[in-house]
């Protein structure tokens, strides 16, 4: 679906990624997690062809980004963190763009506006951000693009819209469809992804599907001093500390908390990343 | 589908800028109407000696006006990538770099320049004067494609950078002018004589001075455009959108 290869990425002498390979398949979620700064956002235009690598290429389906050829666009959609929507009504808006997307259907856009509470007779000029927010993504989710790109989708919306949220896109997800959410909110994306990848600065530190992640690690909160042996990372919580540990064999399976994995990725990132390796 | 220029996709994309730039066209539309159309006002009546001085004065004003009226125009070409906000929707639209540029000229240079001046034959003024035809086809045309170009360089500058390089060429010239008196006696009637003789101005038929300025104007703006579309194939975004923590 889409390969990142030997990319060299640099906004003048501030070098964002130097070498950084990596892979988004189809049918999944991932979520791009990293710190404001890490190359999130960056990555997200390298791969809808924004920006354009110093060295390396980005495919998506066998074609090179940088070119924008218009089939790859096409099954493309970006939701940019920020964005300027028209003075139209929602249902002008579509009409004018949904003839450039050939896989956009209009019950899709319809059943995700009405999960959101809204409706299409709606002026984008009177919208709050939060409402565009939730028009526009209700619109590229419609669109039906094989790469759906999200930057901190959830940022402006109201705390019942991020649970709707999350429920929209995990209905629109189809298996040959890939949704990269690039977000710092990590709990937002919760429950939602299928991969977690994790940018530090200027490389990859983790990439692992949710999966292999619950697999591999436990979560789990103790009395504090009372941390267990072999423990890779640990943080003060409300019960005493929250522990990401390697699963022992007979260890039962816990529920990924993403937030500490973030955290225990970028203390270090090299011990978690060895607890797959061990295993 | 073709990747370069599909007729469908690019009507889509004409009809998409369009529906968003048309307040801005209409705007501009209704300035036109007033800088051509405010001496008819102003300067009808009898033609007495202050009307024909003022109604000179009133032809130079409507030169310049519509000179900096095409200026402003072309330097919009490409409004849309000025913002980042605007700028992601805009290229990651599912259409050829060639379809976008295009679209964009069409509405704000090409079709503008073209209906600017169909009422003019109809004048039976301009169009029968072979330096009127220089006039819109060098300082229009190359002028304006010079904006352009500038529009997709400079972004919110392109206006700004061609007046500033106006400014610094016309010192420059007065300049050299006023320091050099051999080169005024150089442009003494005879040279001015020999070049209108050789385009034919003073000829009845002026088709060969027309078509001469024609020629000279097209190449610079050719170029001009050329240049243009290719530093908008290359357009990207400049930097990350700020960071807003909610």
């Amino acid at each position: 679906m889409v390969t990142i290869s030997n990319l060299q990425f640099s906004y003048g002498s501030h070098e964002v990624f130097s070498n950084l390979n990596l892979t988004f398949d189809e049918g999944k979620i991932y979520g791009l997690l990293g710190l404001n700064g890490a190359g999130k956002s960056t990555l997200l235009y390298l791969m809808s062809g924004l920006l354009f690598a110093k060295n390396g290429t980005v495919e998506f389906n066998g074609h090179n980004m940088s070119r924008r050829s218009p089939d790859a666009l096409a099954n493309l959609f970006i939701v940019p963190e920020e964005f300027d929507l028209p003075a139209m009504t929602f249902e002008r808006y579509v009409l004018l763009n949904a003839p450039f997307y050939p896989n956009f259907s209009r019950e899709t856009l319809d059943r995700c506006l009405a999960g959101f509470g809204m409706t299409a007779d709606m002026n984008l000029a009177r919208l709050s951000m939060g409402q565009k927010k939730k028009a526009f993504v209700c619109f590229a989710l419609a669109t039906n693009t094989s790469l759906l790109l999200m930057d901190e989708p959830t940022n402006g919306l109201d705390i019942p819209s991020k649970s709707q949220f999350r429920k929209v896109v995990a209905e629109c997800m189809t298996d040959n469809r890939t949704i990269i959410i690039s977000t710092h909110q990590v709990r937002d994306v919760e429950n939602l992804i299928d991969n977690v990848t994790i940018m530090g600065s200027r490389q990859l530190l983790f990439d692992m599907p949710v999966a292999q992640i619950c697999d591999h690690l436990t979560f789990v909160d103790c009395k504090l001093g009372q941390e267990p042996e072999g423990a890779i990372y640990s943080q003060p919580s409300a019960l005493g500390s929250a522990v990401v540990c390697g699963r022992k064999a007979g260890d039962d399976e816990t529920t990924l908390d993403i937030e500490l994995l973030f955290n225990a990725v970028l203390a270090n990132a090299e011990s978690v990343n060895q607890a797959f390796a061990a295993k | 589908m073709n990747n370069w220029f599909n007729i469908k996709r690019f009507w889509l994309v004409l009809r998409h800028e369009f529906a968003e730039a048309w307040p801005e066209l209409a705007i501009f539309a209704a300035v036109f109407m007033v800088i051509m159309c405010w001496p008819v006002v102003f300067f009808k009546g009898d033609a007495g000696q202050t009307q024909v001085i003022l109604g000179v004065a009133g032809y130079g004003v409507i030169c310049i006006g519509v000179v900096l009226y095409y200026w402003i125009l072309a330097s919009r070409v490409f409004a849309n990538i000025q913002r980042p906000e605007r700028k992601i929707g805009y290229l990651t639209l599912p259409a050829s770099n060639a379809e976008k540029f295009y679209s964009r000229l069409l509405l704000y240079w090409i079709l503008p320049l073209a209906f600017g001046f169909i009422p003019y034959p109809h004048t039976g003024a301009a169009i029968n004067n072979a330096w009127m035809y220089f006039f819109i086809a060098v300082i229009l045309g190359v002028q304006s494609s010079l904006a352009v170009l500038f529009g997709t360089i400079f972004r919110k500058g392109g206006l700004l950078v061609l007046i500033l390089a106006e400014v610094v060429l016309t010192v420059a010239l007065v300049a050299y002018f006023s320091t050099n008196p051999q080169a005024v006696k150089n442009l003494d009637l005879a040279f001015v004589a020999q070049i209108a003789d050789y385009v034919g101005v003073m000829e009845p038929d002026r088709g060969r001075a027309a078509k001469l300025a024609f020629g000279i104007a097209a190449v610079p703006t050719v170029f001009n455009i050329g240049l243009a579309r290719i530093i908008f194939s290359r357009k990207r975004l400049r930097r990350p959108l700020v960071y807003v923590e909610q």
